[in-house]
């Protein structure tokens, strides 16, 4: 009779795994929590300029995106193209469309509430942000937002 | 009879099923919130008017030419000489001539003109000109109250921002960044000597008290930025 048996091992007790899916839960709602959807699929490659003086924006905000930037797929040209929403703008008129039909009956007051938030590459000139900005007047759509990155 | 024991329902897929929205999620959402510069876009006229005949130390004129080269008040400069020149559009000696006028006013001052234009307003209430004034009196007379005397810039002064058509818009927030960063700084300034916070925390609160503090910090600094026309300001 030996007191150090080395007859069959004792087989560990398995690991529970009942706490798991908890876990994975609370890694979930943790997600859930913190992050926000990603907005729309975009079309153009955009390098935002660096700034400082930035600030959040509210996520309720309701919010209409513009980018401007070269065409990912060279299809749709080399030259710097306005993205609105979801798709490519073909021209500056159809900027106005768009505003027109997603103002739909409403009044203008209504466009106090809405922001324009731009996301324009840092090599676009001027003057295609003033011409989009001039349709942006014409509906009296003002308020603006440029989406930068933080300098930091 | 034995009584049957209630089966237990296997939660082993659970995990599984919370992996699966996990990983949902994750493809789905971002990270990073955006965070923007705010602007708002000057109303449309109609018809062509001659933009009013402003003085000269009223106007902080910062330009920017195609090949994204700074001129502040008709001097080469850099970027970062803008917030400078900002900071002291706002703050100057009270008997300045290149800077815009400045007036020092109190509570008696304040309350003087309110009168004046309360009795202005309800003799004609058709011109709206008079409510305004008196609303900005007001404004004004909260100020006070707050912060004590303090001096105001004239409110025919602004910083208009010229550009050229092939101006990079990066240079164009880049001069925007700056021109805000020297308010900023002139507001944190004020917002810490006074209400002993600093301004970011409040910049964004949505408690009214902060708000008002805002508003305050607001009317001694106010953002009054213009885009000018270029001199090819076609197509």
């Amino acid at each position: 009779m030996s007191k150090f048996s080395k007859g069959k091992k004792k087989s560990q007790p398995a690991i529970s795994t009942a706490s798991l899916p908890d876990i994975v839960f609370m890694l979930l709602f943790f997600f859930i929590v913190t992050t926000i959807f990603k907005e729309k699929d975009t079309k153009v490659v955009v390098k935002a300029p660096l700034a400082t003086e930035i600030t959040k924006l509210d996520r309720r905000t309701d919010q209409i995106y513009y980018w401007v930037g070269k065409p990912s797929n060279k299809n749709y040209g080399t030259g710097y193209r306005v993205q609105v929403d979801d798709a490519l703008a073909p021209d500056m008129g159809a900027i106005r469309a768009y505003l027109i039909e997603r103002r739909g009956g409403d009044l203008s007051e209504v466009w106090d509430k809405v922001i324009n938030n731009f996301k324009i590459d840092e090599k676009v000139n001027m003057r295609i942000v003033k011409n989009v900005q001039e349709e942006l007047r014409n509906e009296d759509a003002l308020k603006v937002a440029y989406t930068l990155k933080d300098k930091k | 009879m034995a009584k049957r024991e209630l089966e237990e329902i296997n939660a082993g897929s659970m995990a599984d099923i919370a992996f699966l929205l996990l990983i949902f999620f994750l493809v789905t959402t971002t990270m990073n919130f955006p965070k923007v510069l705010e602007e708002r876009l000057p109303q449309k006229i109609d018809d062509v008017i001659d933009p009013p005949l402003v003085k000269k130390e009223n106007v902080l004129e910062i330009l920017a030419n195609k090949n994204d080269q700074i001129l502040i008040e008709g001097n080469r400069g850099e970027i970062e000489d803008i917030k400078d020149k900002v900071i002291e559009f706002y703050v100057h000696p009270i008997n300045s001539t290149i800077w815009p006028k400045l007036t020092s006013i109190n509570e008696s001052m304040a309350n003087q003109y309110i009168e004046k234009f309360k009795v202005l307003s309800a003799q004609y209430p058709d011109d709206n000109r008079y409510a305004d004034t008196l609303n900005r009196w007001e404004i004004k007379k909260g100020v006070i109250a707050a912060i004590g005397t303090y001096n105001e810039i004239s409110d025919k002064a602004m910083i208009t921002i010229q550009l050229d058509n092939a101006t990079s818009f990066k240079t164009y927030v880049s001069v925007l960044n700056e021109i805000m960063a020297g308010i900023n700084e002139l507001r944190a300034e004020l917002c810490l000597a006074k209400f002993g916070i600093p301004y970011n925390k409040i910049e964004k609160s949505k408690v009214p008290e902060d708000q008002a503090k805002v508003k305050i910090l607001r009317a001694v600094y106010p953002k009054r930025i213009m885009k000018a026309k270029s001199k090819n300001s076609q197509g």
